[in-house]
């Protein structure tokens, strides 16, 4: 187990520090890595809830994502990670503990049997494209292009009339306030 | 939604972090601080305030105070930074209370039995711990608006300390008006007022400081 926590360290520590600099392609890798880890801890822990894990390791990720200013660079990574995903995973339990007590679908058993593999990416229940609706138009607009179509800040800001700053604001805060959603299911 | 399409989306947000800035927070304490003042003047200064304040009595009182704001703000630091131990912080506070506690126990037992209650109780008992617990919602205020963008992963527990630390420094501000010299009444009414602060620190923080 150390070792192997070890490992981890040793991969992720380097690839996080970079990833600050503000090199989006190893951020995303950072953050793919990450997931990986994310998916492979909840679901030891959620055995009896699997199709929650997906849900957990997104809403971790966000978490991951918001407050990446609370990492210290000379504090081991996986410390603040795991930590992280361990508060997420408490606030889960307190908030769905009693409903999933009451709560026995004959679903649940497929969805143990179809659980998919540690590293690979799945659906959450959550509708992007829902949410993203809620969302006021300049920030949908700038996620939508973005994201969605891939565009490049220059040729959203050119679309859709807000300088490049506007746009990277718009993006920030359109998914500071996706995370506010992230709470209420679709 | 697919976990890959929310990587995508967070790493267009890729870019060195940024968290509250420390002249923003510095900002929120002074405003919070000269509100508290204003509370204090309200209050009245003590009019033998210059003599008092040379007193032994009156510089341990600060010294045990000044220990607490900062045991309990280096914990409250630690609290916000996820993986972080606690450290030796937990240790420091009690220990300081337990100093207080015994100096305040050692100074009502050698008195003599009719001055006991006046040792413990003062003149202000009933209003201290109060005073000191309305003093610091300020000060708690500006600390919770500030941890809120940090990452508490034991919310009522970092807004208890929060909340004690904000005690702490309000119990500096209002020594300036309280006139009570004895270690019984600190030991009793000053602790009363940050554990009063602690509380609602912990209320506050299961509310919100959840993220």
């Amino acid at each position: 187990m150390s070792e192997s926590l070890q490992t981890i360290e040793l991969e992720l520590h380097a690839l996080w520090l970079q990833a600050q600099e503000g090199d989006a392609a190893c951020y995303a890798r950072a953050l793919k890595v990450i997931s990986g880890y994310l998916r492979r801890y909840l679901n030891r822990r959620m055995q009896s809830q699997p199709s929650d894990v997906e849900d957990l390791v997104q809403e971790t990720l966000l978490a991951i994502h918001q407050k990446r200013h609370t990492y210290q660079s000379e504090q081991a990574f996986t410390a603040w990670m795991y930590a992280i995903a361990r508060y997420k995973w408490i606030d889960h339990l307190r908030a769905h503990g009693r409903r999933e007590a009451l709560h026995d679908d004959i679903d649940d058993w497929s969805e143990i049997l179809s659980v998919s593999g540690d590293t690979e990416a799945a659906d959450s229940q959550r509708d992007l494209g829902h949410m993203l609706t809620l969302l006021p138009d300049k920030q949908r607009l700038a996620i939508e292009h973005t994201k969605l179509q891939g565009l490049s800040i220059t040729e959203t800001a050119a679309l859709t009339g807000q300088s490049q700053a506007a746009v990277k604001v718009n993006v920030h805060r359109g998914l500071k306030a996706l995370a506010t959603q992230w709470r209420v299911k679709p | 939604m697919n976990t890959d399409e929310l990587i995508a989306l967070l790493a267009h947000d890729a870019g060195p972090a940024r968290g509250p800035k420390p002249q923003q927070v510095a900002g929120r304490l002074a405003v919070a601080l000269a509100v508290c003042g204003v509370m204090v003047l309200y209050m009245g200064l003590n009019p033998k305030l210059s003599e008092f304040a040379s007193t032994s009595v009156f510089s341990l009182k600060m010294v045990w105070l000044f220990a607490m704001v900062v045991f309990s703000a280096a914990l409250v630091y630690r609290m916000v930074h996820p993986g972080r131990q606690m450290g030796n912080a937990p240790w420091a506070i009690g220990l300081a209370l337990l100093a207080m506690g015994g100096q305040g126990m050692s100074q009502l037992l050698q008195a003599p039995v009719a001055q006991r209650s006046a040792l413990a109780l003062g003149t202000s008992w009933q209003v201290c711990t109060l005073n000191i617990a309305f003093i610091a919602l300020p000060v708690l205020a500006a600390l919770m608006w500030t941890l809120r963008d940090m990452a508490p992963t034991r919310p009522a527990l970092t807004g208890a300390m929060a909340g004690l630390c904000a005690g702490a420094l309000a119990a500096m501000l209002y020594s300036l008006h309280c006139t009570e010299n004895s270690f019984t009444f600190y030991a009793l009414w000053y602790s009363g007022g940050m554990g009063l602060s602690a509380l609602v620190g912990a209320v506050l923080g299961a509310r919100f400081l959840r993220w």
